[in-house]
């Protein structure tokens, strides 16, 4: 092959992948679909999260969630307000943990520094921030409680249906 | 810090790391050809910078150089590429209802073809390629960059 020759040659493994993909779906595949070697295209995965048969060993991060949860559950799609947990994405929910651990750390700093709840401009201006904290979730800020009356454990929860 | 979620329904689809499905592999196939049909596309809009002038493709370097001097027949390239595109997508489509408009087809896929013949069959017949496979190759790869992209 001469140099020259060079975009013809990618014209030919184009080509050739090209013939090779239309001629699976629109010939191959068909055939196999009807002799049932294999299923029907979808285009998307059938998986269904599989319940543990066996409860999980006990972990000092378990709270009061169930024992069998399904497994990766950092990985699972979070259940909105509505019920909903398909418009609520995996990098979502990682974004909501950061942001709620940044409010969370705010929070903490000024009682590390003395400073007391409720009155001081200090800890209202904490407050403030762990709100504007809060609206980076945007149009889902609701999600978020942070439970300052008790110590927080930085847990997101989904707000109870009214 | 722990962090829990709600529980999830049972039947929530979920991505499971590590594990592709035929259906996902098949998914990945899909945007492969299409990638394969959008490089096809761009290589065609070469051809034509040569093709209209008349010329046999040259080597990457000098193709660079070829289209910054001549910037107008670059321009010339894409529109023609671009409308013999949509006139071969477009024909197809209301073929299906009135098959004259195949000859809209076919026609727009000679002109796009003779441009990428001129600029490619050369160096396949120098290879010695029967002229049968040549053919095939030149305007079946015309043909099918609009498949892959629109299909």
């Amino acid at each position: 092959m001469s140099g020259d020759a060079w975009l013809a040659t990618i014209w030919i493994y184009l080509v050739a992948f090209g013939a090779a993909g239309v001629l699976w779906f629109r010939a191959v595949r068909p055939i196999l679909e009807a002799l049932g070697w294999i299923a029907p295209y979808t285009g998307d995965d059938d998986y269904v999260t599989p319940t543990p048969s066996t409860p999980r060993a006990a972990s000092p991060f378990d709270t009061n969630e169930p024992a069998n949860e399904p497994p990766n559950e950092w990985l699972q799609p979070v259940l909105m307000p509505n019920g909903d947990s398909s418009v609520f994405p995996d990098s979502f929910a990682l974004l909501a943990v950061l942001v709620e651990a940044e409010a969370l750390s705010v929070t903490r700093a000024y009682e590390l520094l003395g400073v007391s709840r409720g009155s001081s401009a200090a800890y209202k201006e904490a407050q403030q921030r762990l709100a504007a904290a809060r609206l980076k979730v945007s149009g889902n800020s609701q999600f978020l409680e942070l439970d300052n009356e008790r110590k927080p454990t930085g847990r997101i929860v989904g707000r109870k249906k009214s | 810090m722990a962090t829990t979620s709600r529980e999830i329904p049972s039947t929530t689809k979920a991505r499971r790391i590590g594990v592709l499905s035929g259906d996902r592999a098949e998914v990945g196939l899909i945007w492969m050809l299409r990638a394969a049909g959008v490089g096809l596309v761009g290589v065609s809009v070469v051809g034509s910078f040569y093709g209209l002038r008349g010329l046999a493709c040259s080597p990457p370097v000098t193709i660079l150089f070829d289209m910054l001097a001549r910037p107008w027949w670059v321009v010339a390239a894409f529109v023609a590429q671009a409308v013999l595109s949509l006139a071969q997508w477009g024909a197809r489509h209301r073929a299906a209802r009135d098959a004259r408009w195949w000859g809209l087809f076919a026609g727009a896929l000679l002109i796009s073809a003779g441009m990428n013949w001129v600029a490619f069959a050369p160096h396949l017949l120098a290879w010695g390629w029967p002229l049968i496979p040549v053919a095939l190759t030149v305007i079946g790869g015309d043909a099918l960059a609009e498949i892959l992209v629109i299909s």
